[in-house]
């Protein structure tokens, strides 16, 4: 199969479920229509839904187009706990999709129980991202893929020992010589797998798209509500654009100062990447707590009033980051908007391994 | 005899093997660079004016060189002059998204 696009009825297969899904997959659609603005809220709704429309297809690099029996193979590298030294931890022990694929604590979890400084972020969406990792040290899928897996604080394997031990189950030479065929087993390949299957990874239709696909009954007044303040007094798409709700750029949100300076470990130079971490999308966040780079943050209410009365003013704080004027009852309609991100994922099945 | 002295001068750095670069100028507006590839020869400078209303940067890591220009604020510019041949992903920094590839010849 030669696809760099793989429409996204094919991923329904692995990821995905509901039944407005095929309709916003196969672009049968209903057009987006017209919402009358109410007294509150005096903009033009329609033209804010247009913005955050799915996309119809997942893009895959030219040099890392998707076939199924890639994908498979980098989930089942996925679920393998032998990608770590002690074969304990596999990648899905941080990203789990029973959390929104991330892992429900504060912080992660590394080498031998040892608490990590970062909170695990969701695989969920990233065929769309242009940089991974809260501090965005890798640039491509294929980058990120075997970063946790190298790490000494996280999976501690050397690339040299898991060749080795990869090599050593027929299962594995197997597959890898069907979807390499000449190459087999090589760190590339394992980075191109898994990346492929992570890009499979996409959050299915919630309540907030069958809304702005026409559907007026798929969330509540008060959700509508919330997303219009969203847009306009929250300031969140300041950050939170598009239909990932993510600019997948880094901003320093100012939370109070810790010792990580992010963005600014990777790039030096740049005052305002001091503190500075990447913007997380926001689909299926209600899954998600706890909440900021650092898990500090336990509830989606406390993450608005963050930024109604928490910011810490510093010179590294993103222009795009300002005290925003949320009631108590704006921020509970905000809350009640956002949990209309999040979908009816059909469960994961778990791969047998090799 | 202005004309004489800056026409040996001319000859001077062409007998030394010198030239003076172009300069290209390329735009950072809606988050985007444009033009998003330029072809260039070493020697050549590159002009970063950012024309949007945030802050933007300018960097590039591996091969032919790392470099980064640090903070760009917005209506301001900074220039490099590119020396090593090859090609370079460049990006901003704060907004990754920002990509252009400079080739120079």
């Amino acid at each position: 199969m030669n696809c760099n696009r793989l429409l996204l009825a094919v991923t329904t297969v692995l990821s995905l479920v509901g039944p407005a899904l095929s309709a916003g997959a196969d672009g049968t659609a209903p057009a987006p229509t017209q919402t009358a603005s109410t007294a509150q809220d005096p903009v033009d709704v329609a033209a804010l839904k247009a913005l955050f429309a799915r996309p119809t297809e997942i893009p895959f690099p030219k040099g890392n187009a998707y076939t199924p029996e890639k994908a498979e193979l980098g989930k089942t590298l996925f679920f393998d706990p032998r990608l770590s030294r002690v074969a304990v931890e596999a990648c899905v022990s941080c990203h789990n999709p029973s959390f929104g694929w991330e892992d429900g604590r504060p912080t992660a979890v590394g080498d031998n129980m040892v608490a990590l400084r970062r909170n695990s972020p969701s695989i969920l969406n990233r065929a769309w991202g242009s940089a991974y990792f809260w501090d965005g040290r890798a640039d491509s899928l294929e980058a990120q893929a075997t970063g946790p897996i190298t790490s000494t604080a996280e999976m501690n394997m050397s690339m040299d020992l898991l060749l080795d031990r990869l090599k050593a189950i027929p299962g594995y030479q197997q597959r890898f010589e069907a979807v390499f065929p000449g190459e087999g087993i090589t760190a590339t390949n394992i980075a191109k797998s898994i990346a492929t299957f992570e890009r499979t990874i996409v959050s299915g239709v919630a309540p907030f798209d069958r809304w702005i696909a026409g559907d007026e009954t798929a969330i509540s007044d008060q959700a509508k509500h919330g997303f219009v303040l969203f847009n306009t007094t929250g300031q969140c798409t300041a950050c939170h654009s598009g239909w990932t709700f993510t600019d997948d750029s880094f901003h320093d949100i100012g939370l109070p100062a810790t010792t990580d300076l992010g963005r600014a470990e990777i790039v030096t130079g740049v005052a305002e990447l001091e503190r500075a971490f990447k913007t997380p999308g926001l689909r299926n966040i209600d899954q998600r707590a706890p909440y900021m780079h650092d898990g500090s943050v336990t509830s989606l209410e406390a993450v608005l009033k963050h930024y109604v009365s928490g910011i810490v003013q510093r010179p590294s704080l993103s222009a795009a980051i300002k005290p925003v004027p949320l009631s108590d009852q704006d921020v509970t309609d905000v809350v009640a908007f956002l949990k209309t991100l999040t979908s009816q994922d059909r469960p994961m099945t778990l791969p047998v391994l090799p | 005899m202005i004309r004489i002295l800056a026409l040996a001068a001319l000859l001077v750095i062409a007998k030394a093997g010198l030239s003076i670069g172009d300069e290209i100028k390329v735009n950072q507006a809606n988050k985007a660079f444009d033009p998003g590839a330029v072809t260039i020869k070493s020697g050549d400078t590159v002009d970063f004016v950012n024309g949007d209303s945030i802050a933007h940067n300018v960097f590039t890591r591996g091969a032919p060189e790392d470099f980064s220009l640090g903070t760009i604020k917005p209506g301001d510019e900074k220039k490099t002059t590119f020396t090593t041949p090859g090609t370079y992903d460049v990006r901003c920094a704060i907004h990754p998204g920002m990509k252009m590839t400079i080739t120079v010849q």
